[in-house]
């Protein structure tokens, strides 16, 4: 596709925004440079909250830029009608791809032969919390794929020497389990999206210091229970949840990743212990696979294989969760204690 | 008969003797194993399924009859479910034996099991693959203003 198309799309898009950002960020994730460019130093605020513990001086150029900013008025009649419906509409036409959640959501573009990425969104007042949250996800879901590098839905957790990802379905007991392993102690590389990087040493890669938990969460881990309540909700029908941030509850537990030791499927059994039991990696595949790449547009077939290899690569297990997610935490400790390439038996359990 | 993969609305991977099936649009997904594994993938390798009723079969006549109806079976469930599609040319190459790459199992009926789980999800937040004839780039500029 010629470049024109595209330059003419984005400058009727950016109507008045000038081309100067009022503000330009450097990240470093998973190893390479990010410039994030904003409009305004609002919505800078509101877009680098989450990923700030990314932050970089570094001056080599950008493996990825993103541009971000506000829409004028009317801006959203240049868009196809056929596009104004519910959810969340998505074009591909190499090199691009595009999403759009209208009528308020973001208009999200990635040229990958530019490495460029842009987002426009309608007012300030549409960025809503789960943008805060996860920002760039599509993004860099798309740009990854070319890096070797997997959006992955999953939290993950662990120490200076390995961790673990956590994945499974919305209630699997994921999320509470990554907040107690942040309260108790372990490194915290996100509750609900991390970048995995497959090979022959696996690699999860920090993106998002955010954790979402509502008032059962705040129950099952009380040192959260204050800051949980009183944060900001998430919108919709995630407004029973609240949104934090892991720097802010454990400075300490901020990492940019950790070598991947293992996957773990969380799911709430009770009873006083949480135990571990060794899986099949073909079933921490389905955990992992569809939940990740059915929310996520786009270069699906070449993230499933990503995903197999990565399963392939590490030894899975299933975590049975205890009433007190604590007995959840020693459990994961305990297993990251093993000497690394020791998968054992399983049975490690903890009360 | 020749069947491929519903491509690109379906993908698959096969981890250790088990596969993943994905269907994207409906927001199911499948497993299989065992025999339902090698099938499919012979399948997707582009042999006919009269070669992989044969390689499984060579026993008695009633085993045979066995085979081709438990084959018959899957090859319509996994038809009905839109994750392969007769393919209007047969391979460009003579794929290998369906099954060399591992022991041959003892055929048993393949079962696809099906979850549907994730589609609650889609629901919620549909994604709408827009044809790229329908949307950006190929729209009309505007007539400019007068």
């Amino acid at each position: 596709m010629a470049e024109a198309p595209l330059d003419s799309f984005l400058a009727r898009l950016r109507g008045p925004v000038p081309e100067v950002p009022a503000v330009t960020e450097g990240l470093r994730l998973a190893g390479r440079i990010v410039h994030v460019r904003f409009s305004s130093a609002p919505l800078a605020e509101r877009l680098l909250r989450s990923v700030r513990h990314l932050r970089t001086t570094a001056e080599a150029p950008p493996e990825l830029t993103i541009d971000c900013w506000t829409a004028g008025p009317g801006q959203a009649a240049l868009l196809p009608p056929s596009w104004s419906q519910t959810g969340l509409t998505y074009l591909e036409r190499d090199p691009c791809h595009i999403t759009w959640e209208p009528p308020e959501g973001p208009l999200v573009i990635y040229d990958r032969e530019r490495r460029h990425g842009w987002m426009r969104f309608g007012t300030l007042d549409s960025v809503l919390n789960w943008e805060v949250a996860r920002p760039f996800r599509k993004i860099l879901h798309w740009w990854g794929a070319d890096q070797s590098l997997q959006l992955i839905h999953a939290a993950a957790v662990g120490n200076a020497q390995g961790g673990v990802l956590l994945a499974g379905r919305s209630g699997s007991g994921k999320s509470t389990t990554a907040l107690a392993c942040l309260v108790g102690g372990l490194y915290y590389a996100g509750d609900d999206y991390c970048v995995a990087e497959p090979g022959h040493t696996p690699y999860v890669h920090a993106v998002y210091l955010s954790g979402v938990g509502n008032a059962q969460t705040a129950q099952l881990v009380p040192a959260l229970r204050e800051r949980l309540l009183a944060a900001p909700r998430m919108p919709a029908e995630d407004r029973a949840k609240h949104l934090i941030f892991a720097d802010e509850v454990a400075p300490a537990a901020a990492t940019a990743g950790f070598p991947l030791r293992g996957i773990v499927i969380p799911r709430i059994t009770g009873g006083d212990c949480s135990r571990l039991e060794p899986l099949a990696a073909a079933d921490a595949l389905r955990a992992l696979a569809p939940s990740t790449l059915l929310q996520l547009p786009g270069k699906r077939a070449e993230g499933l294989a990503r995903l197999g290899q990565l399963v392939r690569s590490v030894p899975s297990w299933q975590l049975d969760l205890g009433d007190d997610p604590r007995t959840a935490v020693e459990t994961i400790r305990r297993l990251l204690a093993r000497p690394v390439g020791d998968s054992g038996s399983g049975g490690e359990r903890a009360s | 008969m020749h069947y491929r993969l519903n491509e690109p609305d379906v993908i698959q991977e096969t981890v250790e003797g088990a596969t993943l099936i994905v269907h994207s649009r409906s927001g199911s997904y499948y497993s299989l194993e065992g025999s339902g594994t090698v099938i499919w993938n012979a399948v997707l390798a582009g042999h006919p399924v009269a070669r992989i009723e044969a390689w499984f079969a060579n026993g008695s006549e009633g085993e045979r009859a066995a085979i081709r109806d438990g084959l018959r079976a899957f090859i319509n469930a996994l038809l009905a479910e839109n994750l392969i599609v007769p393919a209007t040319e047969a391979a460009t190459q003579v794929p290998a034996a369906p099954g060399t790459a591992e022991p041959k199992p003892a055929f048993a009926p393949p079962e696809l099991r099906k979850f549907t789980d994730m589609q609650e999800l889609l629901l919620v937040d549909p994604i709408h693959d827009v044809q790229p004839e329908a949307g950006w780039p190929l729209q009309k500029e505007p007539p400019p203003a007068s």
